[in-house]
């Protein structure tokens, strides 16, 4: 096997190992541009959604803007926490599938579940009192029905 | 849409991990360990344990129902609170912590009925949460 091995690393030229080189490049690269392209997808996906609810409700324009910035920056905050919320539980899970776990790993783990979860539950307040206030009585009415 | 994006998300946060008080207790944890436990009489106190702990995640799930009710009403109130918010996120994380500290409390029953290879056996195949 070794010979073989030697053999083959002789066989490849200086410009076929460039090469090889230069198409890795370019596919990580254009794997690099998708993925932005689709995170901006995502962007004006959420920002169409939010556009198309608000602005039939709040004639505004000023206080309809607001509130579509800041529904997009609020569904855009939540994913990144319910990745990390995701992430706590499959810890959760890992201890649980050991048999050797004890109650004090099950507890720490539950304790940053929590933390997590308060730090969600807080940034989805700032996000509904941020957004109420950009409305009436009457409009938040309507939005929430 | 709006409501939904509110809700959903803020409604999600009020439960426990799926892993203790929800989709595995519930949904898997039975079928995975009577698929692999060898003795019967072992068998049929591990399933007693399950069947408090699920009970209990039951009674919390149902719980929880009535919490989501008032999430909505607060929600819909133009008047309501932060305060009036973190007083019914307290309420609820105290029944979650309860709910949890019993459940813990069985595990250890648990394994005494279910041998170290057997509770192995019972993961391998397991989905994630």
């Amino acid at each position: 096997m070794k010979t073989t091995n030697t053999e083959f690393k002789c066989k490849i030229k200086p410009w076929t190992a460039r090469l090889i080189l230069l198409l890795g490049m370019i596919l990580f690269l254009t794997a690099c541009a998708s993925k932005t392209k689709v995170q901006e997808g995502d962007a004006a996906n959420l920002r169409a959604k939010w556009t198309k609810a608000v602005s039939k409700v709040i004639k505004d324009p000023e206080r309809a803007e607001k509130l579509i910035a800041l529904g997009v920056q609020y569904e855009e905050g939540n994913q990144a926490l319910f990745s990390e919320i995701k992430n706590i539980n499959q810890e959760i899970m890992n201890i649980n599938r050991n048999y050797d776990s004890t109650q004090g790993d099950y507890e720490r783990a539950l304790g940053k579940f929590t933390k997590k979860k308060n730090e969600a539950l807080q940034q989805c307040l700032d996000a509904l009192f941020a957004m109420r206030e950009q409305t009436t009585p009457e409009e938040w009415k309507t939005l929430l029905r | 849409m709006i409501w939904a994006a509110l809700f959903i998300y803020l409604s999600s946060l009020l439960g426990g991990s799926p892993v203790l008080t929800g989709e595995w207790l519930i949904k898997d944890s039975k079928n995975q360990f009577k698929e692999v436990i060898q003795d019967k009489e072992r068998s049929k106190n591990a399933m007693g344990v399950l069947d408090k702990m699920i009970r209990d995640a039951k009674d919390f799930n149902r719980e929880s129902g009535k919490d989501k009710k008032e999430l909505e009403k607060l929600m819909k109130d133009y008047r309501s609170t932060r305060g009036d918010f973190n007083q019914l996120f307290a309420e609820i994380q105290e029944k979650r912590e309860a709910l949890t500290a019993s459940i813990l409390d069985r595990i250890p029953n648990l394994k005494k009925n279910i041998p170290p290879e057997e509770w192995a056996k019972a993961f391998k195949n397991e989905m994630t949460p």
